[in-house]
């Protein structure tokens, strides 16, 4: 026991980003809003009463949206406090901004000088120096990319993706830092802030007000990078893992991820396969894949493989999550069709384990794009809604063998017996298109019914997952 | 110009030089006689606008079906419209002269049962409002027209099939025996009457969409409705062939029933047009390969063009810009497949095998690692024969390496080659030999990769 204890302590301590001594660091996957987080932030409306109508400022998914139509604005200003002469700081930010009709901007100034720069209308970042002539470089700014800028004294550097993007001088070193993100013109436009990173300052002024959700914390960071070997023990009683998955690619089903599980058996591979990517542009992909587990493992490796392609494919983030099988039925032969009316499941919770999550083998038959539906998920304990979550169309893979899952901000008690509903928003087949997700022709499974339009059906059963937080 | 000459000039120019290659290198469907497996359509007066008779030849259509209704035939009581039988015909001459085979399918399935004029609110007349003369459509009305009909193309039609999709239509399945049963002695009459005026008439019955249909079959068979029987029909859907085990365990269930009924299809594919391009390429060559590995014999395409069902896209579409015909990437498989599945399966599994997948933990045997098994067989001999490598589920997302070994020795002179059906692109394997045969990679993935030795 000491030593499984000692093997997590160790893996933690390697595998998971602790925070940094002089640095702030906010993640918008922590579903913890800047101003909470850190009280340096401040964010600002023009109209102010723009909050209250619009709430232009929200999280989503995994990022911190900033929305604003026309002669609407919305940004943040965060106050890092007075800069000593040769000082250096950093930002880093993760941000991907839409193609719009105003442009956001990541700055920073003293009121006096300034390095700032505008994500230009989804083609090109402008970057503007003091009041020098805007140098603009083409990249594609609608999708997430990294941009830092360090300043050290007068000196200033530009990073995109850990790349030198430009050099410049300033007129003088800042004399005090003040960071602005976010839409300050009269257009409207849309910016997704995955997380910030500011060094140089000192640390996080305070504990986060709202309490960072149970399950990130059990998130198992993992090398990401192609090749590399990430190793982790795992909890007893693990039935599957979740992987959450970010990465750049040009083309589906680019990336490959190998599993080798060691049980008392001997060692077993399982692979899976990212299929979210656009077939026609680089995209931006998050992406949560669900590996069953060999019974008895106790350990697995795990490492990537991008498939040979001459498009673009570059790796983000890779994190693991083991849980615990509650139950599911695993035996589908047909596909149905999820559309206008709901469908569902209900089923057997023998031991009454808090539900972490469900999951569904699903894949997408319409362009997201186009039709930009979310698959809702409502959790029923007997004829109460116990909670909802729901996953982005664009998150399903279009075409291809996939999964929605659904994972709870916390585990949820719904007793011995339980249902699920999933539904779309998209209209009766086949004008837009729909969801496929299996089920048997053959009532096999024992504790439970399919339920069609929140009716009973006999004969049927859909082919899901339940899973519970994983013991630690 | 014929047809594939002009596909090939029109690819070219599209920037597809790989498709026009492949097209002029890979041989038409097998020599006649050869045939076991007929690909067709289900109907041509969808598709004579997009492409004619030698082109459909060209492609590897062996047969057409067409749809025949007693109410555009005798609009009134005994008011024939004879140009809506001298088109029919016309259409199946263009056809025998292209060196196709000619099939009808009924458009009634049981005109004279009024109580199946509703069904879960549906109207009797299902999909066709004006399929059915009205008040006057008894069955010995019925079966008076089927004589009628027979006479008429006795010696252009190698088959009749009975209806469409009665369990989804009319609810007469294992799940509503009564109405199975009246279906039954239905067609035993209907046979009749067509056998009274070609003894020899191919008839197909039971024709099924969805769910159990061997269960269906039983019942029919155990009752003794399906003597007359040459083969029994089912719809073949995407969704039927996601997991290639449910539409062989059909397959198989029926050859259990009887060995005599061959395995019929009025219609597959029914590829879902908001996919793109690809994708529905990648389905359709999935689909025609799972329904020949289940047995089928007859398996007519749904539909040679596109048309306003998004559920089911073609082969072909307008292009609006200039007002010609474009084929589709669906083109590819279904020409590659239909050439090379125009015989009956004589699957080797164990002449074609993995030896090892390539991961980045190094090589790994096939039982080390828990993924849905590929499938990987050669069929035939090692001259004409060919092999199959894919994913066994259709929309698998993975692609993996693999090491393959062929226990076949190479004919003089010939080099392996492997073929997408998907997209077409053509590759020669590098081959070593050993372990008693040949080895080459091959990337495994839903794209079925056709492999064959060609003499170059």
């Amino acid at each position: 026991m000491l030593r499984r204890i000692l093997m997590l302590w160790c893996l933690w301590l390697t595998l998971a980003p602790a925070s940094e001594a002089g640095s702030l660091v906010w993640r918008a996957r922590d579903q913890v809003l800047p101003e909470q987080a850190d009280s340096r932030f401040k964010v600002h409306f023009s109209p102010p009463s723009l909050a209250k109508q619009a709430k232009p400022v929200f999280l989503e998914g995994d990022a911190l949206v900033i929305q604003t139509g026309d002669n609407e604005s919305a940004w943040y200003h965060f106050a890092g406090g007075r800069l000593q002469g040769e000082q250096a700081v950093s930002v880093e930010m993760e941000v991907a901004a839409s193609p719009c009709a105003g442009p956001a901007q990541i700055s920073l100034s003293d009121g006096k000088r300034s390095v700032a720069l505008y994500p230009w209308n989804g083609t090109h970042l402008r970057v503007k120096i003091d009041d020098g002539e805007a140098a603009y470089h083409p990249m594609p700014t609608w999708a997430l990319q990294t941009y830092r800028i360090e300043l050290q004294g007068k000196a200033v550097r530009i990073f995109v993706n850990g790349k030198l993007l430009q050099e410049g001088i300033l007129k003088a070193p800042l004399e005090e830092l003040n960071l602005f993100f976010g839409d300050r013109s009269q257009g409207g436009g849309r910016m997704e802030i995955q997380s910030i990173h500011i060094q140089g300052v000192s640390g996080n002024s305070a504990e986060p007000s709202t309490k960072v959700t149970q399950h990130s914390s059990k998130w198992i960071r993992a090398r990401a990078e192609t090749g590399e070997l990430s190793e982790t023990p795992l909890p007893a009683g693990t039935g599957a893992l979740v992987l959450d998955v970010e990465y750049l690619a040009a083309a589906p089903r680019q990336a490959q991820l190998f599993l080798e599980f060691e049980t008392p058996a001997g060692k077993k591979m399982v692979v899976v396969s990212t299929g979210l990517a656009s077939v026609s542009d680089s995209s931006y992909c998050q992406e949560k894949l669900f590996v069953l587990v060999p019974a008895d493992a106790q350990r697995v490796s795990l490492r990537t493989l991008a498939a040979p392609s001459h498009t673009p494919f570059r790796w983000r983030r890779l994190n693991v999550l083991p849980v615990k099988l509650v139950t599911g039925f695993p035996q589908g032969e047909r596909l149905n069709y999820v559309t206008h009316q709901p469908a569902g499941q209900s089923f057997a919770n023998p031991e009454g384990d808090p539900v972490l999550g469900i999951c569904i083998p699903v894949s997408r038959e319409f362009d997201a794009a186009q039709f930009p539906d979310v698959l809702t998920c409502c959790l029923y304990s007997g004829e109460s809604e116990v909670c909802r979550q729901t996953v982005a169309a664009r998150q399903i893979p279009y075409g291809f063998d996939g999964y929605a899952v659904f994972l709870f901000d916390t585990p949820v008690a719904v007793g011995t017996r339980a249902h699920f509903t999933v539904s779309s928003n998209l209209g009766k087949p086949p004008y837009y298109g729909w969801y496929t997700f299996y089920h048997s022709m053959s009532d096999d499974y024992p504790g439970g019914t399919f339920l069609r339009g929140g009716n009973p059906d006999s004969g049927k059963d859909m082919v899901f997952f339940v899973f519970a937080s994983a013991d630690r | 110009m014929g047809f594939v000459s002009c596909l090939c000039n029109r690819w070219m120019k599209k920037g597809m030089p790989i498709v026009a290659a492949l097209m002029a290198v890979v041989p038409p469907a097998g020599a006649a006689g050869e045939r076991e497996v007929f690909w067709g359509t289900p109907s041509y007066s969808y598709g004579e606008r997009f492409v004619s008779p030698a082109g459909l030849s060209e492609m590897g259509v062996t047969y057409m079906g067409h749809l025949v209704y007693w109410n555009r035939w005798e609009t009134a009581r005994d008011r024939w419209d004879d140009n809506y039988i001298a088109q029919i015909l016309q259409r199946m001459e263009a056809m025998a002269r292209a060196g196709m085979r000619n099939g009808i399918r009924l458009g009634e399935a049981h005109p004279g049962a009024r109580e199946w004029k509703t069904i879960r609110n549906k109207p009797y007349q299902g999909r066709n409002k004006n399929a059915y003369p009205g008040e006057e459509d008894t069955d010995d009305r019925y079966f008076a027209y089927l004589r009628k009909l027979v006479r008429t193309f006795r010696g252009k039609v190698c088959y009749y099939v009975l209806g469409d999709e009665i369990d989804m239509l009319f609810d007469a399945s294992f799940r509503n025996e009564g109405r199975l049963r009246e279906y039954g002695a239905f067609f035993e009459q209907a046979a009749r009457a067509i056998r009274e005026e070609d003894p020899s008439a191919a008839i197909v019955v039971a024709p099924f969409a969805w769910g159990y249909p061997e269960s269906n079959l039983k019942l029919l068979h155990d009752w003794g409705y399906t003597k007359d029987a040459d083969g029994i029909a089912l719809n073949i859907s995407h969704i039927d062939c996601a997991d290639p085990a449910y539409l062989q365990g059909i397959g198989e269930a029926i050859r259990r029933i009887s060995p005599r009924y061959r395995l019929f299809s009025n219609g597959f594919g029914y590829v879902s047009d908001r996919l793109p391009e690809a994708c529905q390429a990648r389905r359709l060559a999935h689909i025609m390969l799972v329904a020949w590995e289940a047995g089928f014999s007859y398996l007519p395409y749904y539909l040679p063009a596109s048309n306003a069902h998004p559920w089911s896209s073609g082969l072909y579409r307008v292009n609006l810009q200039n007002g010609g015909i474009d084929p589709r990437q669906a083109v590819t498989p279904f020409r590659l497949l239909s050439g090379t599945l125009a015989r009956r399966p004589e699957i080797q599994e164990n002449r074609l095998t993995i030896e090892s997948i390539v991961t980045p933990f190094g090589e790994r045997r096939l039982e080390e690692m828990d993924i849905p098994k590929p499938v990987v067989y050669w069929n035939g001999s090692a001259e004409s024969g060919f092999g199959i490598v894919r994913t066994g589920r259709m929309n698998s997302p993975l692609q993996l390496q693999a090491r393959l070994l062929l226990r076949q020795t190479a004919p003089r002179g010939a080099v392996l080659v492997a073929v997408n059906s998907v997209n077409g692109e053509r590759l020669v394997l590098e081959t070593t030999q050993g372990n008693g045969g040949t080895v080459f990679s091959v990337t495994i993935s839903n794209e079925p990769l056709i492999l064959r030795w060609e003499t170059l």
